[in-house]
């Protein structure tokens, strides 16, 4: 090994091991914010244990534009209509063998029913886990 | 071995280091928020993230996050750390009392900690390395401050490349942060931030705003762009950590990332 100095493993410390890379395309559904919010989860089929967590990169292309950037395992998403600000939050919770994005959809600026509208994305998950706790 | 081409071990590249973990039984109140603490001995403030479930056996776990976005539960469960504490934080919407939340908080040591830290591992028995498992490979990690503005044009950017000739650390002040890379590497990108008027660290949501909305700057970002022509699979990973000049509150903030490949 040419470079052994740089050989960097520790058996003292725990580390993350990485379950799966996958693509997912989600379409947060547009609907009436009737009482001011609307929530829902989408669920897709992926290979990991129940005791996972996320690191995503997120693509959108739309009428806002192009967004390419890193996200938790959590993100918002704004938007307008008919005049209100419409808020997506958005958070991966994972299970044996799927991932849900949970959402929830709010008018932020009053609470008024608003028609919001449907919003679609991709993601690129890193499905992370810990085996040893 | 199940899966050979699964095993990634690269001698470029430290694994994570899981510098701290912590397993807590969080019981609810009708308080919210409702935040609990403990030290946690390490003489720095670690990088927290994690998961919570409603169950024991964790069949469905929920990221630690102060958006309230749990479906019909609405409750958001977050961790912080300081000098000499962890913080963990209940939200909800309509709180209930004597709810167990179960937890498990993992940490990391930032870039600019450059003393011992106590094993993690609890036993020799224990499979660290699964080789059923792929590890990613940490490509850069650095702790960074916001740009200051009252320096004017001149600065030096931050900058990299990553994936090529091993680990990258990059500790300084934001002019932005580039980090280079070409395609078809993948990386991911974690945020943490450091509230220097708190004192507190806390895992960012890289909140993106499609319009107009709320404080962007109290955000720090990391945005993928072409850094060559289209088509010619040239990236960077553009690190984001807002304006400051001397005598502001946020002047000493600190973003801390990590990428992975």
């Amino acid at each position: 090994m040419a470079r052994v100095k740089r050989f960097i493993y520790n058996s003292d410390f725990l580390t993350i091991a990485k379950a799966s890379r996958q693509v997912f395309n989600f379409t947060i559904p547009g609907h009436e914010t009737s009482g001011g919010s609307y929530y829902g989860t989408l669920t897709q089929s992926v290979d990991i244990p129940a005791n996972s967590f996320t690191r995503s990169r997120i693509k959108y292309v739309g009428q806002y534009g192009t967004i390419d950037m890193a996200v938790a395992s959590y993100f918002l998403m704004t938007a307008t209509k008919n005049g209100k600000q419409i808020q997506y939050f958005c958070s991966l919770s994972c299970e044996d063998g799927k991932v849900n994005l949970d959402y929830t959809v709010i008018n932020a600026t009053d609470t008024t029913a608003v028609l919001a509208d449907a919003q679609t994305f991709e993601l690129t998950i890193d499905f992370l886990t810990q085996p040893n706790t | 071995m199940q899966y050979p081409t699964h095993f990634i071990f690269n001698s470029d590249y430290p694994f994570d280091m899981v510098v701290y973990y912590k397993y807590y039984v969080f019981t609810t109140n009708s308080s919210t928020p409702q935040t609990i603490s403990f030290e946690h001995n390490l003489g720095f403030a670690p990088l927290l993230f994690g998961i919570w479930s409603y169950t024991e056996d964790f069949a469905k776990s929920y990221p630690l996050t102060d958006f309230i976005t749990a479906g019909s539960a609405k409750i958001a469960l977050y961790v912080e750390s300081d000098a000499t504490k962890v913080y963990i934080t209940k939200e909800q919407t309509k709180p209930t009392s004597g709810r167990k939340l179960y937890v498990k908080i993992y940490g990391f040591a930032p870039t600019t900690w450059t003393g011992n830290c106590k094993p993690t591992a609890q036993s020799s028995s224990s499979l660290l390395l699964d080789t059923d498992l792929a590890y990613s490979p940490l490509l850069a990690a650095g702790a960074v401050n916001p740009k200051d503005i009252s320096q004017g044009g001149g600065q030096t950017t931050l900058m990299g490349v990553i994936g090529k000739t091993g680990y990258q650390e990059i500790n300084g002040r934001d002019n932005p942060v580039a980090l280079y890379y070409q395609e078809p590497l993948s990386p991911t990108v974690i945020l943490w931030k450091t509230t220097a008027s708190t004192g507190k660290t806390k895992l960012q949501t890289n909140a993106q705003f499609m319009t107009m909305g709320f404080a962007n700057a109290a955000y720090p970002t990391a945005s993928y762009a072409l850094a060559g022509a289209q088509g010619s699979g040239e990236m960077a990973i553009q690190i984001q950590t807002g304006a400051s000049r001397p005598g502001q509150a946020n002047y000493d903030d600190v973003t801390h990332f990590r990428v992975y490949g």
